[in-house]
């Protein structure tokens, strides 16, 4: 599976970096292609560009809050998940997107 | 490690609070917003208290395992800074495991800093908190040296 995301939250100091590495980290474990962007504090770190979104078999909002440029995004099948649930269970989280994805297709 | 980037501009051992007497996430943010006014980092300990006490109750900070990172982006902090507080009793908080919280990363920014490189490291830190290994060495601890030390060899090691 190939996923691109953007992680999200109020502060964007903590839970942001937190969710984007624990999902790229649950992504190599299950030999997946993920890639985060975290929209935090600082702007915006490791951005996904057009190209990759389109390359991409979902994408992964990690956040209940507004996606900075989702035009980028427009067309893909998009799911949003807590932030706090990336951050607890990532594996699981990227699981069963991907199931539901794949069940739809 | 990245260019420029001292961790000691932003934690060092007068940022532990260990032992801190502690009933409530109340007592907890008055406790680091006033070390951090001691520490020259705001200038106005009610408003950072009332930054953590704001976002906690956006989202709860807890996390997994005695662990919780409550933080404020604040008018009244004049730069970036982190503390660390580790509780004797441990404290009632909405966690994702439901476990109390015992060990605190507190975290403080000013309320502008795009750009800012120190920001860099407090969400290392956030990251670091990913790592079963970090949480025991950290928990287990005994002193504010020890605590900076690891603390500084696992942020050095994640903004590699």
């Amino acid at each position: 599976m190939k996923v691109v995301g953007v992680s999200k939250c109020p502060a964007g100091l903590a839970h942001t970096p937190m969710a984007a590495k624990a999902l790229m980290k649950a992504g190599d474990k299950l030999g997946w292609d993920v890639k985060i962007e975290q929209q935090g504090a600082t702007g915006i770190i490791n951005k996904v560009t057009r190209e990759e979104a389109e390359a991409a078999d979902f994408v992964l909002y990690a956040t209940d809050q507004m996606i900075d440029e989702e035009e980028r995004f427009e067309g893909k099948k998009k799911i949003r998940v807590n932030i706090n649930t990336c951050i607890k269970a990532p594996e699981a989280v990227l699981k069963k997107c991907g199931s539901a994805v794949e069940a739809q297709n | 490690m990245m260019e420029g980037i001292d961790i000691s501009d932003v934690f060092d051992e007068s940022h532990v609070l260990l032992d801190l007497d502690a009933k409530t996430q109340d007592d907890v943010f008055h406790a680091v917003a006033e070390a951090a006014v001691r520490n020259g980092i705001a200038d106005d300990a009610n408003a950072l208290y009332e930054g953590f006490l704001q976002r906690e109750q956006e989202v709860t900070t807890g996390l997994m395992d005695g662990y919780a990172i409550p933080h404020t982006k604040n008018e009244a902090a004049k730069r970036a800074a982190m503390f660390y507080v580790r509780v004797p009793n441990p404290l009632p908080w909405e966690t994702m495991d439901d476990s109390e919280v015992t060990n605190l990363f507190c975290l403080i920014a000013p309320a502008s800093c795009e750009g800012n490189p120190h920001l860099v490291m407090l969400s290392a830190l956030a990251t670091c908190l990913l790592e079963d290994d970090f949480k025991e060495a950290v928990a287990k601890a005994a002193s504010a040296e020890e605590l900076v030390s690891l603390v500084t060899e696992h942020i050095e090691k994640e903004v590699e």
